[in-house]
C-alpha cells in the first residue's frame, strides 16, 4: 500500500522516509552545490529557530522533506546548543500535530519512535471504559526523567510486571519527548558527514548564531568552584542548551540567589534555554528573589525535594549526611581545609 | 599481628577459584583493592583473565577487593570519561546501618560531634541540636541481618518481580560481608539506564515522592488517592492501611497513641473504611479519625512498603562494589553470592564464615555491652569470651571490626 508522503511532514521519523528521499532523488551534494530553494530555506529555518522565531513549513512534501533533512544536517554541524534548540522546537510542533490523533494512530507512531510493544488496556470504571496504554518500564525510564515534576514519579503510575499504565495525555507527552530524543540522535548521526563545499556557509551561519548567542552567553561562574552536584548538573545542562524542568529552573534560581547572583546575571544565564522568554523569566526570577508578589524569598529546596524531582545526584563525601544542597558547600570547604592541613 | 592476618587471607585466596560465574566480563571491569596498612584505595586496575587476577591478589593480599558495576572499553584508564562506559548494572545496596531496628537500642551507641550528646540506639540526626555529623559505634547482630534479609525480600518480590517484571535470572544477590546485601539487576535493558533513570528507581523504591505528595495532600485536605485495586506503590500503600485497620487490636491502637474514643470510632467505622479502600480511586478522608496521628500512621505505612536503599550506590554508574567471594576486611566474612531460592535459608553468620578451623584469644579494646551472637549455629555471650580460646572466625570478626585485639592464635 502506498503511504501518503504528506505524513512525513508531520512525522519524519516514519520508516518510509529513506524510501521517499530515494524516490525524489534527494542528494545532499546536489543541494550543497549552490543556490537553490532547499539550501536557502534550510539555512533560514535553522537561523529562525535558533533566534526563537517561527519558520515557514511547506505543504508540498517534495519541498518540505528535503528542507527538514537539510536543516537537520546544518543543525548537526552547529553544535549541541543548536541541536537542542532545534529538537525542542520540533518536539513542540510534533506535540501540536498529535493532539488530534486517535489513540490507535498514536500507537502506530509510538511503534516507530519507541520501537517497543505497546498495548491498549481497557479498564471498566462503573459505566465507563477507560483506555490506558501499557508501556514497557524501560522506555518510560528513558523518557520520563527528562520531563521533571512530581507526577512523573513512578509511584504515581500504575505499574505491574514491567509495564507502566498511562493515560492518553501522559502517553502523548512521552511521545513528544521521544521525538525530541529522535531528533538529537539523528543530528548526532549526521555530525560526521563532511561536505567541504559547505565550510564557508557553515562558518558564516556559525558566526551569525554566535553573535546572537553573545547577547546572552556569559561565563557561568560557580560558588568558588564547589557547586553541589545537583546544581552543577543543572548549570551544565543550561550551558549545553538542554531544557530544564520547572523544578530544575526553580531550584537553580534559588541557589544562584543564595550565592549572591543578581537578577540580571540569572536572566542572562537563562537566555541560553531553547524556550527562553525574557518577560516571563524576569517575572519568575524576581518572584523567587522576593522582589514581587508577596515578597517571599524562596529558599533552595532540600535534598529530599531534589530527590523527589529526580534532580539529586549525590557524591561522596560532600553529600554524605546532608539534608540541604547548601550544606554541601560547608562540607566541601571543611574537607578542603582538612586535606590542606593533612598535606602540610 | 597484621602479617598473620595477611597469611590467613592469602591462604583463603590461594584455595579459592575465581571464575566468570559471578563477575561477567572481568576484562571490562575496573578492579580496585584496599591494601592492609593503607588509607587509600588502589584503583583503575584491570585484568584480562582470572588467572592473572588471582596471582595479583595472592601477591598483594588486600583487605578489601572491589569491581566496578560498569563495564568499560578501557577500564584501566584513570580518567572516567576516557574509560568509555559500555554499560553498568543497576545495584541496590541494603545496609542495616540505615534501618532502625529494635536491637540497636541494645548494641548501638552514638555521640554527636557538634554538641557531644550521647545516646543509645538509632538516630539519623542528633535529638539535641539536629546535627547530622554523628559518630556511631554500631554492632551488627543476628537480628540486624534478619531485618536486612526481610528488606531484600521486599525489594525483590514487591519491586523487582511484581512491579518491574524481572525474574530470578535477571538478578544477582550478594551478602555484602558485613551489614547487608547487594542486589544487582543483570538484565541488559536495565544496564543502559542513565543516572537520571536510576534516580527515578531510587525515588520509587524509597517512596520519596510518594511520602512528600501524601503529606502535601494532607495539608491541603485532599484525600483522593488510588486504592487496593491499583498496581504498584499506591496499591501496596492501600493494602498496608487495609491490613492495619483490619488487624490492629484495641491494644495495638492504644500503643500507637490513640485515645479510647478514637479507637471506638475506628472499630465502629472499620467496615466502611475497608470497603472504601477496595475502590480504585479511594477517598482517604477516613484517616481524619486518627487526628494528629494521621501523618505518623502514613509514615509508618510508607516505611513498611518501601525499602531503605543507599541511593548513592544505585545512582552512581561508576560505583565500585565488593568482589563476589572476596573477604570483607572489616569482618573476615565472605561476600557471598546467593541464589534467589536460597535466600530464605541463608544465614550470614553461618554461610559467610570462612575461617572455620583454628582458635584465638582476644581482649576487648573498650568495655561495652555486646548482645549475644549466634555464629555457626553456636551461641556466644560476647561479654564472657575474653582471654578464652574462641573460634578463629569470631576472633577475626571482633578484631577486624575494631572491637578487640587478638592476643594469640592457635591455628
Amino acid at each position: 500500500m502506498k503511504v501518503d508522503p504528506k505524513l512525513l511532514i508531520k512525522y519524519p521519523f516514519l520508516p518510509f522516509l529513506g524510501e521517499y528521499l530515494k524516490e525524489i532523488y534527494f542528494d545532499f551534494e546536489e543541494i550543497f552545490k549552490g543556490n537553490n530553494l532547499i539550501l536557502s530555506e534550510s539555512l533560514e529555518r535553522v537561523k529562525l529557530i535558533v533566534s526563537g522565531k517561527i519558520p515557514k513549513y511547506y505543504d508540498d512534501p517534495s519541498i518540505e522533506i528535503p528542507i527538514f533533512v537539510t536543516s537537520l544536517y546544518f543543525v548537526s554541524q552547529l553544535g549541541t546548543d543548536t541541536i537542542y534548540r532545534f529538537a525542542d522546537y520540533e518536539s513542540k510542533r510534533f506535540s501540536k500535530n498529535i493532539q488530534e490523533e486517535k489513540l490507535e494512530n498514536l500507537l502506530i507512531l509510538a511503534q516507530h519512535l519507541i520501537k517497543s510493544n505497546l498495548e491498549i488496556h481497557v479498564i471498566k470504571r462503573g459505566p465507563y471504559e477507560i483506555f490506558e496504554i501499557k508501556m514497557p518500564l524501560i522506555d518510560y525510564l528513558n523518557l520520563a526523567p527528562f520531563l521533571g515534576g512530581y507526577n512523573w514519579a513512578l509511584a504515581f503510575k500504575d505499574i505491574h510486571l514491567g509495564k507502566v499504565y498511562l493515560s492518553k495525555s501522559d502517553f502523548s507527552r512521552l511521545l513528544e519527548e521521544s521525538y525530541r530524543q529522535w531528533i538529537i540522535l539523528k543530528a548526532n548521526e549526521l555530525k560526521d558527514y563532511y561536505y567541504p563545499e559547505l565550510e564557508k556557509i557553515l562558518i558564516e551561519v556559525s558566526k551569525e548564531i554566535e553573535e546572537k548567542r553573545k547577547t546572552y552567553k556569559m561565563s557561568v561562574r560557580s560558588y568558588e568552584g564547589i557547586d553541589p552536584p545537583c546544581m552543577r548538573i543543572l548549570i551544565n545542562d543550561l550551558k549545553s542548551g538542554k531544557k530544564l524542568s520547572h523544578m530544575g529552573r526553580f531550584a537553580l534560581v534559588t541557589y544562584l540567589h543564595s550565592i549572591n547572583w543578581s537578577v540580571e546575571d540569572v536572566i542572562n544565564l537563562f537566555k541560553s534555554l531553547p524556550d527562553f522568554r525574557e518577560d516571563i523569566t524576569r517575572y519568575q526570577v524576581e518572584h523567587i528573589f522576593g522582589l514581587r508578589g508577596g515578597r517571599k524569598v524562596y529558599s533552595v529546596p532540600s535534598c529530599l525535594t531534589m530527590k523527589a524531582a529526580s534532580l539529586c545526584f549525590p557524591e561522596s563525601p560532600g553529600c554524605d549526611n546532608i539534608k540541604h544542597p547548601l550544606q554541601y558547600l560547608v562540607r566541601i570547604k571543611k574537607l578542603k581545609v582538612k586535606s590542606g592541613k593533612e598535606n602540610n | 599481628m597484621e602479617k598473620k592476618i595477611i597469611e590467613i587471607f592469602r591462604d583463603y585466596y590461594s584455595r579459592f577459584e575465581f571464575d566468570s560465574q559471578y563477575v561477567e566480563d572481568l576484562e571490562r571491569r575496573e578492579i580496585a583493592i584496599w591494601p592492609f596498612n593503607s588509607t587509600t584505595l588502589i584503583r583503575h586496575l584491570s585484568f584480562s583473565n582470572f588467572k592473572d587476577f588471582k596471582q595479583f591478589i595472592l601477591k598483594n593480599v588486600p583487605m578489601h577487593v572491589y569491581n566496578s558495576v560498569a563495564k568499560y572499553q578501557n577500564p584501566s584508564i584513570p580518567n572516567m570519561e576516557s574509560k568509555s562506559l559500555i554499560e553498568a548494572e543497576v545495584v541496590f545496596d541494603i545496609d542495616i546501618d540505615h534501618v532502625n531496628t529494635s536491637c540497636k537500642l541494645e548494641h548501638d551507641i552514638w555521640i554527636c560531634k557538634s554538641c557531644n550528646k550521647t545516646g543509645k540506639g538509632f538516630v539519623a540526626e542528633c535529638d539535641n541540636c539536629g546535627s547530622l555529623t554523628i559518630d556511631k559505634k554500631s554492632f551488627v547482630c543476628n537480628n540486624c541481618l534478619d531485618v536486612a534479609k526481610d528488606e531484600v525480600l521486599k525489594l525483590i518480590e514487591d519491586f523487582l518481580f511484581s512491579d518491574f517484571g524481572l525474574s530470578k535470572d535477571d538478578i544477582k544477590i550478594l551478602f555484602s560481608g558485613n551489614r547487608g546485601y547487594h542486589v544487582h539487576i543483570i538484565n541488559k535493558s536495565f544496564s543502559s539506564l542513565d543516572s537520571r533513570a536510576r534516580n527515578m528507581l531510587v525515588d520509587y523504591v524509597k517512596g520519596i515522592s510518594a511520602r512528600m505528595y501524601l503529606k502535601e495532600m494532607l495539608k491541603k485536605k485532599k484525600f483522593k488517592f488510588k486504592g487496593i485495586n491499583s498496581n504498584g506503590f499506591f496499591g501496596r500503600f492501600a493494602e498496608c492501611i487495609y491490613d492495619k485497620i483490619n488487624n490492629r487490636t484495641y491494644q495495638d491502637w492504644e500503643k500507637f497513641g490513640l485515645s479510647s474514643e478514637k479507637i471506638e470510632q475506628i472499630k465502629k467505622l472499620k467496615d466502611v473504611f475497608l470497603q472504601e479502600l477496595k475502590q480504585y480511586d479511594c477517598d482517604y478522608s477516613f484517616l481524619n479519625v486518627l487526628g494528629n496521628y494521621k501523618e505518623r500512621f502514613i509514615d509508618e505505612c510508607i516505611r513498611e512498603i518501601s525499602v531503605d536503599i543507599d541511593e548513592r550506590v544505585t545512582v552512581d554508574i561508576h560505583r565500585l562494589i565488593r568482589f563476589p567471594n572476596s573477604i570483607h576486611g572489616k569482618t573476615g566474612l565472605k561476600v557471598v553470592p546467593i541464589k534467589y531460592e536460597d535466600i530464605y535459608k541463608f544465614e550470614p553468620f553461618r554461610d559467610a564464615l570462612i575461617f572455620l578451623k583454628g582458635e584465638a584469644r582476644i581482649s576487648f579494646k573498650v568495655k561495652r555491652n555486646f548482645p549475644k551472637i549466634y555464629m555457626n549455629d553456636e551461641e556466644f555471650d560476647l561479654n564472657s569470651v575474653e582471654n578464652k580460646d574462641i573460634p578463629l572466625y569470631l576472633a577475626l570478626y571482633l578484631y577486624l571490626g575494631g572491637y578487640a585485639n587478638i592476643i594469640n592464635f592457635s591455628i
